[in-house]
């Protein structure tokens, strides 16, 4: 596992997903899904409670198999080279099971091992002071609140400076300061040339940072584009809508209104 | 509304059978379920063949063995059952672990304590949890050790429910009891703390008096020439013993005690008539007075609960001494990890972490310090002889214990690592390397008492050997060192050898046999963990309570199984090797070969691991964690 380069090619796809099928005991829980994402990219998946939003991005990273379909990440194939693609990619879970028997320093230390990362403790250093965790680099997870822990799953995601950065809900039990310092950081990272990929049901944090959106629903891609594309998209919205307007319509979840 | 409670713990149990029912649609949890199935009725199919109209066809202990449990033997076997439990009970009361009383889930806690149960109601129903696993178990326990007939197996599992629901009970009042103390301000809780240490003291000491007694009364016996005949002198040494120990003042004492496991007794002897019926009554006394017990308990057990409920879903698993360490142990790490190298190491590193934080250098470096000193004990003279015999049973011990069961007791492998299946998965790692580097933790744990058993047992042969260790001691411990260095010597003869190179060579042989079975053991289970995720037990804490016992038992009993099956290649290549060597060409076995043999025994079993890794490799990459995932064990 040697040195990561960042050679990013404008134009190759990040993150390339055809035809993904999900199924869970007979349901489908993403149903034929497809999507190209280029270097620096930030995109955001959306969708109601049960729209298949973590199952694609779990399959994405490769914590569950595809039913159907084809998954690479910067050209490798999840199943057939899997250990190539995630190299390139860090997850950041909306619910971090940390390793509770290590210290925040010490998880730090494992993934720099684990990705090779030679410049390990200079950069725990600033990824831990980033996310104001350096002075808490001595505790457990345990002695951690929801979103110290949270932090400290992205600062580990950040540390080996992947190519592809998948986040599901990553702003969940933040503080508004802490909001505020993941943004710009997820901004940052894909000015770098990295592609993220953000699943969130804040639908400001969506509109405000990501460039392109998709809204899925029942496992199927409803809409996709910018923020404009998908508001001309969506029938019977006025030219001001917002994303949370947008969404309600297209999925539907406005009739009771 | 107790009624209301039935329904959840019934509804609660069908959910369960549904869940793992629905599991089964997996081929291989279908496979694993026929298996399993299948050895529960063997088990079962045992009680039945031991019917009289198949007395041909018999497991288990024999009509001597039953019989002699029925005599003197028996109720010194009851003795000391008896005494084994009350010590067991006094250090239990004692020590500040598992003091957890009613366990119930964070669902169950928001739902029902602001509901309008009962107090005696809700803990009624926190005792009545655990009975399907005490049933089940219990069903398991009297098929694996009852008699084998019907009403013999019959009466087993009544005696063992009552005896294994009193265990629940008590464990139960005795987590409540805690809980109580620890609402009580500082002043009271440190005196009553203080008076019950007191009591358990006294208890200690009155035993272990009572223990000395009966021993010098036992010495005092003639017992039998166990040259003539080893077996009958041995038979008639217990029943020596047993005679003694029935009129010692040390079984009055413990009488209570007996009266609660005598059903059991009677019941695997197939002493069946109403006086059976009768030994019911005192554990049935027992059992509904523990019940009560617990249930008037005034002890705020909800906080506990609740609390306890939180932290076993933040981290399911009990590791909360984790956090309770000091600053600078934190800092502490079995060895350092630097950022370059193996991302395999980085697994092993944060795997042993998971054991113990304890620097490796400091882990082998006390102990030997500690050996050092006693070594030096020796040969001044300081130890005796006898203890020196013993030291030397403890390092055996500890060489044949370490790599059979340390790896399968560690669990700082995937059986913990599963919980975190969104961090491992995105792990740059192919299956293989994975495997091997899960597998790699555990082996260490278990190599680690193993190198230090071989090596002090070689310092200690060494001591002997050079005159310097047993001086000074009793002229019986004398005749036992010489017994065994003449036994010793009569070895090197027959293997050809000096006694002197006779242990080195020995070891030499037993380490790498030691290595594979480690990794064999924890190649087995890790296999185990992977194949049926949702059916292991994950995390480092392993519930050891009645109600796990029968389940314990028989997945003990399965794996040692696979792993004899396991060990088998090694033991059938080396038994070939030697009956070539001897009868074929004539050739006896030497000293100076038993490190090849060792290495030829080693290497069939180290092909099964390497298969198993591949296997174990194979099925992490392929691993689909959908169905657990959604069950939210991840």
């Amino acid at each position: 596992m040697g040195k990561l380069t960042k050679a990013r090619a404008v134009g190759v796809e990040m993150i390339r997903i055809d035809g993904l099928v999900k199924v869970y005991d007979g349901y489908r829980a993403v149903d034929g899904l497809s999507m190209l994402i280029q270097p620096g990219e930030i995109v955001g998946l959306v969708g109601p409670n049960g729209a298949g939003k973590t199952s694609t991005l779990r399959c994405l990273a490769g914590i569950i198999p595809a039913t159907e379909g084809v998954i690479a990440i910067c050209g490798h194939d999840i199943v057939d080279d899997g250990v190539a693609a995630r190299q390139q990619l860090a997850f950041v879970p909306d619910e971090p099971h940390l390793f509770d028997y290590l210290t925040v320093r010490d998880h730090m230390a494992l993934f720099a091992r684990l990705y090779g990362v030679e410049n390990g403790a200079a950069r725990t250093e600033q990824l831990l002071t980033e996310s104001a965790l350096w002075d808490r680099r001595d505790d457990f997870p345990g002695e951690l609140s929801r979103g110290m822990k949270q932090k400290l799953i992205l600062s580990c995601a950040l540390l080996h400076d992947p190519r592809v950065l998948i986040l599901d809900e990553p702003l969940t039990g933040l503080d508004p300061a802490a909001m505020r310092r993941v943004k710009r950081s997820i901004v940052a990272t894909a000015a770098s040339g990295t592609s993220v990929l953000v699943s969130s049901h804040m639908l400001q944090l969506v509109e405000e940072i990501c460039g392109r959106i998709m809204i899925i629903h029942e496992g199927k891609k409803l809409v996709e584009g910018t923020l404009d594309e998908i508001r001309s998209a969506v029938p019977g919205l006025e030219g001001d809508a917002n994303l949370e307007e947008i969404f309600l319509k297209a999925t539907g979840l406005d009739e009771g209104e | 509304m107790i009624g209301a409670l039935a329904f959840v713990l019934v509804r609660s149990l069908r959910g369960r059978i549904v869940q793992m029912a629905r599991r089964l649609k997996e081929p291989r949890y279908l496979f694993g379920f026929l298996v399993g199935a299948g050895w529960v009725l063997f088990w079962l199919g045992r009680v039945f063949l031991r019917s009289d109209w198949s007395v041909d066809f018999q497991f288990g202990p024999t009509q001597e063995v039953l019989q002699a449990v029925a005599g003197p033997i028996g109720q010194a076997l009851e003795v000391t059952l008896a005494t084994f439990l009350a010590i067991c009970g006094i250090l239990w009361w004692a020590v500040p672990f598992g003091r957890n009383s009613l366990e119930f889930t964070e669902p169950e806690l928001h739902l029902l304590l602001p509901s309008p149960v009962s107090r005696r109601a809700l803990i009624q129903y926190g005792v009545l949890k655990s009975q399907p696993g005490v049933l089940i178990g219990v069903v398991i326990t009297s098929i694996f050790m009852g008699p084998g007939t019907f009403w013999g197996t019959a009466a087993t599992l009544v005696a063992l429910w009552l005896f294994f629901t009193l265990w629940d009970l008590h464990a139960k009042g005795r987590g409540l009891w805690y809980a109580r103390l620890d609402e009580l301000t500082p002043g009271k809780k440190w005196r009553q703390q203080i008076v019950l240490w007191l009591l358990l003291l006294g208890a200690l000491v009155a035993l272990a008096v009572l223990a000395v007694e009966l021993g010098l009364e036992v010495m005092t016996q003639p017992f039998p020439d166990f040259e003539a005949d080893t077996g009958t002198a041995l038979r008639e040494s217990a029943e020596i013993f047993a005679g003694v120990a029935w009129q010692s003042p040390l079984a009055w004492a413990l009488t209570p005690i007996i009266w609660l496991i005598r059903p059991f007794f009677r019941a695997v002897t197939g002493d069946l008539g109403l006086a059976w019926f009768v030994t019911l009554a005192f554990p049935a006394v027992v059992l509904i007075a523990h019940n009560e017990w617990v249930v008037r308990s005034q002890s705020r057990f909800e906080e506990t609960a609740l609390a306890q409920a939180k932290k076993r879903n933040a981290t399911a698993q009990g590791n909360s001494a984790f956090w309770q360490r000091t600053r600078a142990r934190r800092k502490w790490a079995p060895f350092r990890l630097a950022p370059g190298g193996p991302p395999e190491t980085a697994i092993l590193w944060k795997n042993l972490m998971l054991a113990q934080r304890l620097p490796l250098k400091i882990a082998l470096g006390v102990p030997m310090a500690i050996v050092l000193v006693l070594f030096a004990m020796m040969a001044t003279g300081l130890i005796a002889a006898w203890l020196v015999v013993m030291l030397q049973g403890i390092t055996i011990l500890l060489m044949m214990v370490g790599p059979l069961f340390s790896a399968r007791g560690a669990r700082n492998d995937f059986r913990s690592d599963l919980l975190r299946l969104e961090i491992m998965r995105t792990m740059p790692i192919t299956g293989i390397r994975m495997f091997l580097a899960e597998i790699s933790a555990p082996v260490v744990v278990a190599m680690l008492p193993m190198l230090f058993g071989a090596l002090v047992f070689m310092g200690i042969d060494t001591l002997r050997e050079l005159g310097l260790a047993g001086d000074g001691a009793s002229e019986s411990s004398v005749r036992a060192l010489t017994a065994a260095t003449e036994a010793k010597q009569r070895i090197a003869q027959y293997l050809h050898a000096h006694r002197l190179a006779l242990v080195p060579l020995a070891l030499a042989a037993y380490l790498p046999v030691g290595l594979v079975v480690a990794l064999l053991t924890a190649s087995i289970e890790n296999v185990a963990a992977l194949t049926f995720p949702g059916w292991v037990r994950l995390g480092t804490s392993k519930k050891q309570a009645a109600s796990k016992f029968g389940q314990h038992m028989l997945v003990f009993i399965a794996l040692s199984i696979v792993i004899f099956a396991g060990l088998l290649p090694g033991v059938l290549t080396v038994a070939a090797v030697v009956g070539v060597q001897t009868l074929v060409w004539g050739v006896p076995i030497s000293a100076w070969e038993l490190p090849v043999l060792g290495l030829v025994g080693a290497l069939p079993i180290g092909a099964v691991v390497v298969a198993l890794a591949m296997f174990g490799g194979h099925l992490w990459d392929r691993l689909d964690p959908s169905a657990e995932m959604l069950a939210g064990r991840n």
